[in-house]
């Protein structure tokens, strides 16, 4: 009979790497939450102010990589969640499959909301 | 009929966090907040991208504006506590794998608990002025 034990059953590198985007995420969350609430605090946010601030790379690069660390250590909780329902351990890998596509699909739903603040328009439009 | 002597239960078996109760509140906790930010942040991009798909800049101002009204500082002070407590704990477990302060787990939990207290109370005393201005 297999047994399952903690930490072994999603794999050594998800493992890892749910411990490594959550360092990144301590600082990107932190700088997000920062930018958002507190820099310009009682400001309105609005798309001009989004916009000038987005013109800098370092915020690009804040938001950007703040969008794929967070949908990949969202979408890898879920995995190691889904994992662990007793009568889906051989489903593991349609589960992954499946959460790779949403994740990557997420990440470029999220660029398309950049998108207008920094080219003007979204790359997709829904009408 | 088979007839085994009982064995006791592997002791991997059991849910090993059940006898350490701090634990697996804790774990439990982890898991409802990462799942409630995971919808959160869904959420998050489903309105910012339909605001902007509504009509560009106007009305991405408009449900901006709207989202900075009391009832959505209130919420967003709820959003701060999930995420100061999974972060927080989130810690926690780092150390616990890097083997740091195992056996003091309780004392650890509970030292980044007040942390993530003194974080979302300053956070509260910054952004309450703004839902009663």
């Amino acid at each position: 009979m297999r047994q399952r034990q903690y930490g072994t059953t999603g794999g050594a590198w998800p493992w890892l790497l749910q411990r490594v985007s959550a360092v990144f995420l301590l600082v990107l969350i932190l700088l997000h939450l920062w930018i958002e609430h507190f820099m310009h605090l009682g400001a309105p946010i609005t798309f001009a102010s989004v916009k000038a601030r987005l013109v800098h790379a370092v915020f690009a690069v804040i938001d950007y990589g703040l969008l794929i660390v967070v949908v990949f250590h969202g979408l890898n909780g879920l995995r190691t969640v889904l994992l662990e329902i007793p009568f889906l351990p051989h489903r593991s890998r349609a589960i992954t499959i499946g959460l790779w596509v949403l994740g990557v699909v997420t990440v470029i739903f999220g660029m398309d909301i950049l998108a207008p603040f920094l080219w003007g328009r979204p790359w997709f439009v829904l009408k | 009929m088979r007839t085994e002597p009982m064995r006791p239960r592997p002791r991997r078996a059991q849910n090993a966090a059940a006898t350490y109760r701090t634990g697996s509140w804790a774990w439990l906790l982890h898991r409802i907040t990462g799942l409630l930010i995971l919808v959160y942040l869904y959420f998050h991009l489903i309105v910012l991208s339909s605001a902007i798909w509504a009509g560009g800049m106007t009305s991405f101002n408009r449900t901006v504006a709207s989202l900075t009204t009391p009832p959505f500082i209130f919420a967003d002070l709820a959003l701060f506590a999930l995420i100061f407590y999974h972060a927080l704990n989130g810690i926690r477990l780092i150390f616990l794998d890097l083997g740091w302060w195992v056996d003091r787990q309780q004392t650890v939990f509970w030292g980044m608990m007040t942390i993530a207290a003194l974080l979302w109370i300053s956070t509260a005393i910054v952004m309450l002025p703004l839902a009663f201005r």
